[in-house]
């Protein structure tokens, strides 16, 4: 087993999602590893104390998040109006440059 | 609506928004908590987080739509999250920001409050506050990258291939830094909570 092999066998065995006796015969010959091996799942228990803490959040946090994007759908509102006026502007504009009529042939000179 | 699943939620979002933004309100009420915690253990301040978080919220209002499968909506607010805040500590340039001398505990208006529904003894909260300062302050002094690997497996309890995928990584390399990750706290909080950091084996603070 390489070293990189290791490690992620040592998440594996720390998070439990590889376990059994062939896996804990396997730790108490590498005391080395089982001593890393515990001290993963030590600090996996520990920060697993974080994830049960609420945290309070501001408590206008939803009423400035929800103006925000009403502005952001106002202005995405108005972008879209300006396009599509602009877009129209620039049919036309192409229409009148390349489906215009073909000038008249001046006169020959008599 | 606000019982019905993010997926479900995310799903509504794709068919309502913009005109109706009622289920982008309840996902936002369902995952504003996991959100700005998340934010504020990669930011380290109160502050940011709530920027940040706003930041994120905003982005997946703007791109619910284009998300492809909304089964996959929390993961992808987890990745949102983490990208906007090393985003936003790449533009500052900044490193974690608590020093060494600082006691972890002094300055609570930089940290997020907690409130504990479960009445317990005074020791055991003054305990549990004290690990839990210990956890955050040693959490800001890691690497933003190990940082963001412990937030999203340890304290969010994540999935090894969702916390890949934000990292744009393998799954391998994922494990790797993980199990580095957690060496490098151990170190880190044997050092600066050496109290509280008992070996295996002989008491429980970790095991409950």
């Amino acid at each position: 087993m390489t070293s990189s092999d290791a490690e992620f066998t040592l998440t594996d065995l720390a998070d439990g999602t590889l376990a059994g006796p062939e896996w804990e015969g396997w730790l108490a010959a590498h005391p080395d590893l089982a001593a890393e091996v515990a001290a993963a799942r030590q600090v996996r228990a520990l920060l697993g104390e974080l994830r049960t803490v609420p945290i309070a959040l501001p408590t206008d946090f939803e009423a400035v998040l929800m103006a925000r994007v009403g502005r952001d759908a106002t202005y995405l509102g108005l972008l879209e109006l300006w396009l599509s006026g602009f877009g129209r502007a620039l049919l036309d504009l192409l229409d009148a440059l390349f489906d215009a009529p073909p000038s008249p042939a001046p006169a020959a000179p008599q | 609506m606000e019982s019905l699943p993010p997926q479900t939620l995310a799903r509504l979002c794709q068919q309502t928004l913009p005109d109706d933004a009622r289920a982008f309100q309840a996902l936002v009420r369902q995952l504003k908590g996991r959100v700005y915690a998340t934010a504020y253990r990669l930011m380290g301040s109160r502050e940011d987080a709530e920027d940040q978080a706003q930041e994120v919220f905003v982005k997946v209002y703007r791109g619910i739509q284009d998300l492809d499968d909304p089964e996959t909506v929390t993961a992808w607010i987890y990745r949102l999250t983490v990208n906007t805040c090393f985003d936003a500590l790449r533009k500052r340039g900044r490193t974690p920001t608590t020093t060494a001398a600082a006691p972890p505990s002094t300055d609570r208006d930089e940290e997020p409050q907690f409130a504990d529904p479960n009445a317990a003894a005074p020791e055991e909260i003054a305990l549990r506050r004290e690990l839990r300062d210990c956890l955050e302050d040693v959490l800001q002094r890691l690497d933003p990258i190990e940082r963001g690997v412990l937030v999203l497996r340890d304290v969010e309890d994540r999935p090894y291939q969702e916390i890949a995928e934000t990292f744009a990584i393998g799954l391998g390399a994922t494990k790797m830094r993980i199990h580095r990750a957690r060496l490098a706290f151990q170190q880190l909080f044997e050092r600066l909570c050496a109290e509280l950091w008992q070996p295996v084996g002989t008491r429980g603070v970790a095991e409950g």
